[in-house]
């Protein structure tokens, strides 16, 4: 079987809400304004609320509160709002996975804890729009969750050989199934129509010397996975931190030295953006 | 003597190499003593690794490990390189997190 398969197979798989396939258009299309995406966001209360209280977290650290999203979108911008609106929205889509088989609030922090690192990275390196690489960290495991929906039976083996013998669970899947989770990642993207740096980064975050179009961004999720799992932030089934790629770590030019302030800040992002999925 | 950890400097140290910024330019000669304005200029340039005349990151790192309680080392140190079994512990970067990590641990039981 191919991850494509497993993805289109009988069972459904969550589309993504129609709100974020309008602001999406909002935002590519060259004739709406400011004030049509601040209007289709607003549209959904709970949505706007999310979103606000990112804006005036430690991420931005603004002088001054942001009241409305008119005000949010002049400021942050129509592509980072979308983007972090794609972060929030994802998190509502899983349902019904049983809590044996994967921890779902775990899971999620995971994903931030992994998000809340790339974007740090990517403030380091000084990357254009941050935003990218924190939805990228939110999405770089979603594939496990498919898995565990298509294939309850086979995740729930493949999470107790891992323990027994302390195996990488993303090895055994590979072994076993002959893709990972990250595969079917790329293809839940794919159907999404999501951008195709987003589904490289993805698909390449345990392999990113592998990535040919966007190197530097597989390079700092596959970092921020690596850190966020030494400073254990929440869990998404793997008991170990992956092994490193030496070549993704050299992209990035860093310097041991910056990963100890690199992880404090880490460590407070994270704690406040874990407010956001309750 | 190598590079320590610009949060392990202090005023008084001496500078052993010329310290550059990420363009290159001299902020600090080498031989200048620092003082606290340095500490400030480093800080602000986002410099976070100088090299100091008789001073390594590992005699740091020894000196710091010296003061900490050696069982709740031992189990913490245990417990990280249990965590980091699948990685490569020789690569620079891994064993600055797992230093890291094991400060980390050491540090969970007072927040609790």
């Amino acid at each position: 079987m191919q991850a494509r398969e497993l993805v289109n197979g009988a069972l459904e798989v969550p589309s993504l809400p129609m709100i974020f396939t309008r602001i999406d258009e909002s935002v590519n299309n060259p004739r709406s304004s400011l004030a049509d995406i601040g209007k289709i966001i607003s549209e959904d209360s709970s949505l706007t609320a999310r979103l606000l209280k990112i804006v005036n977290s430690a991420f931005y650290s603004f002088p001054s509160k942001i009241e409305t999203i008119s005000r949010a979108v002049t400021i942050v911008g129509t592509q980072q709002l979308r983007d972090l609106a794609l972060a929030t929205s994802v998190m509502k889509l899983f349902q019904g996975i049983p809590p044996e088989l994967m921890d779902m609030e775990a899971f999620w922090k995971h994903s931030i804890g992994c998000g809340v690192t790339a974007r740090v990275l990517a403030t380091y390196r000084r990357e254009a729009n941050v935003e990218r690489f924190f939805v990228a960290g939110i999405l770089h495991d979603i594939g496990r969750l498919i898995l565990c929906m298509k294939d309850p039976d086979w995740m729930k083996m493949a999470i107790t050989r891992c323990r027994n013998n302390d195996e990488l669970l993303f090895k055994i899947e590979y072994e076993e199934l002959g893709f990972d989770h990250a595969a079917v990642g790329r293809v839940l993207l794919q159907n999404w129509k999501l951008p195709a740096s987003l589904e490289e980064t993805v698909a390449f975050h345990h392999n990113p010397e592998a990535a040919t179009r966007y190197p530097i961004e597989a390079a700092i999720i596959h970092v921020a996975d690596v850190i966020s799992h030494v400073l254990q932030l929440g869990n998404s089934g793997e008991r170990f931190v992956p092994p490193l790629s030496s070549n993704a770590w050299e992209r990035l030019q860093m310097t041991p030295s910056q990963l100890a302030s690199l992880c404090e800040q880490v460590d407070r992002q994270y704690q406040e953006a874990t407010e956001w999925v309750s | 003597m190598g590079k320590v950890n610009l949060e392990n400097v202090s005023p008084g140290m001496v500078l052993e190499k010329d310290v550059k910024e990420r363009s290159g330019r001299v902020l600090l000669r080498a031989g200048t003593e620092i003082s606290d304005r340095h500490m400030n200029i480093l800080r602000t340039w986002g410099v976070t690794e100088v090299d100091v005349e008789n001073l390594t990151q590992a005699e740091v790192n020894a000196q710091v490990t010296q003061q900490l309680d050696p069982e709740a080392l031992k189990i913490a140190e245990e417990q990280v390189s249990h965590l980091f079994s699948h990685t490569d512990k020789e690569h620079p970067a891994m064993r600055e997190l797992m230093r890291i990590s094991v400060m980390k641990q050491l540090r969970k039981p007072t927040v609790m």
